[in-house]
């Protein structure tokens, strides 16, 4: 088997014991990696609370990372979060990922908590844990600043220190684990960073095909239309225009749409700033944008979410919130989105000039910061109004409103992190129409999408491999590579199955931890109210969850059968 | 776009093309009424969008757009249409692959000489800048032409003149193909 590693690296920061482990092939074999491997060892490390020494964080990397597979520059973390209390995995771009393998780990896992503020340091064989204390209280850019001559680095900001919990992990000062507040569980483990160097290389076991097989994806990603006219051209905002047009960009915490988006617009952005491209490691895609300066500058969601969902024109505050919750290490969805609550709960709107002082308070837990830092839920029940938040299982919805994209809807529903549009990804086919137009207004045939979805990015999350890849090449391909690289055959239908697998698991975390059918719902605004003529009918809603599970061979309250979980090796 | 939304129905009603087979476009001013890619020709209700007509700016709705979204522009750039039709009819599928990119087709029956004269067959990939410069240059002389193996392209000053053109060049080679076949079969 190549492509692995098969070491582990395993650090309690309790004892600061330090140890390698090698995985079995089975679970190499059954999990992939990244999200998946990661799925697999939360799981067997039992309930815990999110935010103590018992639980740990798995950053893994898959197969692929550290080739020149295209787009294979992402790397996973896999937590119980602190913001949802369900399973939670992201995953994040950077160079960290590929340098972790190169140091010769397939992933790290850690767990404990240190005494007094320490970081990580990894270069191939040696592994140190050392004193951080001259980088706790400095945000994540200083961080970076200080510990980039070691390598990759992943660090927290402030907000990760003081267990914010929409606090994120952010990886080479730009890149971020962002969602879930798993910047939270970082701070709670007393780590600052973890840095990682290695000299080492990825072995592939059919380096001819592997070749045939990466240049075929790289042709399809450069003909893919999403590609080659929008994510290569604009970046991620040109969504803005698009969702507009289709009237489900969130305006006013998902209430209204009198809102001119137009100074939102990529093309505006485009006229005005002159953005230069930067990409991941092995990635033709170049999707991330910065300014003349090299300042990042935001993308879709963080666009949407402190734009038009807090009535926010005025790009430029924008793109200085955005600067500043990277730099505080804090989820710029979640803060737009609780913000959007914030602005109703209040009945005014929040000027633009006062975002960026709310983002500071927020990473600093202070004045209204400290409940807006809680999360929209947490922060919308504490002022009484607990149908004011956004979310989905604690976590706080993305740009796009339910009412207009029901396949993606329902998958924020079912979502096993929460409202997440990541997990099924139905931005694809219902909203930019690949690999093939489906209708986004109607919930016919969306629990059978919404399942193959799911699983399909299960596995792409195991690879890893970025999902924008996906809009031109599919599992066939990344079959291709993955058995290329490996030596292990893998069947596209191979993939679905381990994304299946992985899904089943986290699933099972989810109902260990009190989690179940009633959970898998929508805020009752999107069933109550209607905007643009479209709403939700709640039994339309109900039924096709029933068809979900069954689907999944679950049981009616969500359950998977013993025969599911046989058949997939559970 | 009620004109766009009328005559893909009918493109679509009169067994000219398959659902999927085809886009529609208008040109207003500096921008296009095009349909999206993916959209069904007869239920494009909702699934119009406007981007501007200038090739060298591209526009985010691009993405969503008819995947020949460039060539509908190329050729507003390059004739005088004011709508083009495109639509993958079957007998102007199966006539042009007998032909060479480059050949016309010369129809036999007499409305079509009238109207069409002769039928260019270009080649091109789909959407591809070989597509559109191919037949932009064959549409400034000629209302139709067919792409070889792929399908009709018609202009118009209005819709209905287009709508008019895709069903003529159809029906040329529809009479065309059947005429050959008789003769063959005496």
């Amino acid at each position: 088997m190549s492509g692995w590693k098969k070491r582990v690296l395993r650090i309690d920061l309790s004892n600061q014991k330090i140890e390698n482990f090698a995985p079995e092939d089975s679970l190499l074999r059954g999990y992939v990696g990244g999200r998946g491997l990661g799925a697999k060892i939360i799981y067997e490390n039992g309930e815990v609370d999110a935010l103590s020494p018992k639980n740990l964080l798995v950053f893994a990397a898959g197969p692929l990372t550290g080739t020149s597979a295209p787009a294979s520059g992402r790397f996973s973390l896999s937590t119980k979060s602190p913001l949802t209390g369900t399973m939670f995995d992201s995953n994040c771009g950077g160079s960290f990922g590929p340098s972790l393998k190169k140091a010769g780990y397939d992933a790290v896992i850690v767990k404990g908590k240190a005494p007094k503020p320490v970081f990580i340091e990894v270069k191939d064989e040696e592994v140190e844990v050392r004193n951080a204390s001259s980088l706790w209280g400095k945000n994540a850019k200083g961080t970076y600043h200080v510990l980039k001559e070691k390598g990759s680095v992943l660090c927290i900001g402030r907000a990760g220190e003081k267990r914010v919990r929409v606090s994120s992990i952010m990886s080479d000062g730009v890149h971020a684990f962002g969602r879930g507040g798993v910047g939270a569980v970082m701070g709670s483990k007393n780590l600052k960073a973890i840095t990682v160097k290695g000299s080492g290389k990825i072995e592939i076991f059919d380096r001819d095909e592997f070749i045939k097989q990466r240049d075929s994806i790289n042709r399809l990603l450069i003909a893919c239309p999403t590609i080659n006219k929008g994510l290569a051209v604009f970046g991620t905002p040109f969504l803005v225009k698009i969702t507009s047009w289709m009237k489900i960009l969130p305006v006013d915490n998902f209430r209204g749409s009198d809102f001119d988006p137009a100074p939102l617009f990529a093309k505006k952005i485009i006229e005005n700033y002159s953005p230069l491209k930067k990409a991941c490691y092995a990635c033709p895609i170049a999707c991330k944008r910065e300014d003349k300066k090299g300042k990042e500058l935001p993308e879709f969601e963080t666009i949407a979410l402190m734009g038009p969902n807090i009535k926010n024109s005025d790009y430029g505050a924008i793109v200085e919130a955005n600067i500043l919750c990277n730099d505080y290490g804090l989820d710029t969805i979640s803060v737009g989105n609780t913000l959007g609550a914030y602005s109703e709960i209040q009945n005014r709107l929040i000027p633009s000039s006062k975002l960026v002082d709310l983002v500071r308070l927020i990473g600093e837990k202070e004045g209204v910061g400290k409940s807006l830092g809680e999360g929209a839920k947490s922060f919308s029940e504490s002022e009484g109004f607990p149908e004011k938040s956004m979310q989905v299982k604690g976590l706080e919805l993305p740009g796009y409103d339910p009412r207009g994209v029901k396949g993606l809807g329902f998958s924020y529903a079912t979502s096993n992190r929460g409202g997440c549009h990541t997990r099924a990804y139905l931005v694809a086919p219902e909203i930019l129409r690949k690999p093939k137009a489906i209708d986004p207004y109607t919930f016919a045939g969306k629990a059978g999408h919404a399942k193959i979805f799911q699983d399909r990015f299960a596995a792409v999350d195991s690879l890893v491999v970025c999902k924008f890849a996906f809009f031109g090449a599919g599992e066939e391909e990344y079959a291709g590579i993955l058995s290329a690289v490996t030596g292990v055959e893998y069947s596209p239908d191979d993939l679905m199955l381990t994304g299946e697998r992985i899904w089943n698991i986290e699933r099972l975390y989810n109902l260990r931890e009190g989690f179940g059918r009633v959970d898998d719902t929508l805020p009752g605004r999107f069933f109550a109210e209607e905007l643009d003529d479209r709403g939700i009918n709640k039994e339309e809603f109900l039924k096709t969850l029933e068809e979900y599970y069954h689907m999944r061979g679950w049981d009616e309250e969500g359950v998977p059968s013993k025969r599911k979980l046989k058949q997939l090796g559970i | 776009m009620k004109e766009l939304i009328k005559y893909g129905k009918k493109m679509v009603g009169s067994g000219l093309v398959h659902s999927h087979f085809g886009n529609v476009s208008k040109r207003v001013g500096d921008q296009m009424l095009i349909s999206t890619t993916g959209s069904m020709l007869d239920e494009l209700e909702g699934q119009i969008i406007t981007v501007p007509l200038d090739v060298t700016s591209p526009d985010e709705l691009d993405v969503i757009a008819s995947s020949e979204v460039n060539v509908h522009r190329t050729i507003y750039k390059e004739t005088s249409a004011l709508a083009i039709l495109h639509g993958h009819s079957t007998y102007a599928v199966v006539e042009s692959m007998l032909f060479k990119p480059g050949d016309s087709i010369v129809p036999n029956d007499s409305e079509s000489v009238y109207f069409l004269h002769e039928i260019p067959v270009i080649k091109g990939g789909i959407g591809s800048k070989e597509l559109a410069n191919n037949a932009a240059k064959a549409l400034r002389h000629h209302k139709g032409v067919i792409v070889q193996g792929h399908g009709t392209f018609a202009r118009g000053a209005t819709v209905d003149e287009a709508y008019v053109i895709l069903s003529s060049v159809e029906h040329a080679c529809m009479v065309k193909y059947l005429t050959d076949m008789a003769v063959l079969s005496f």
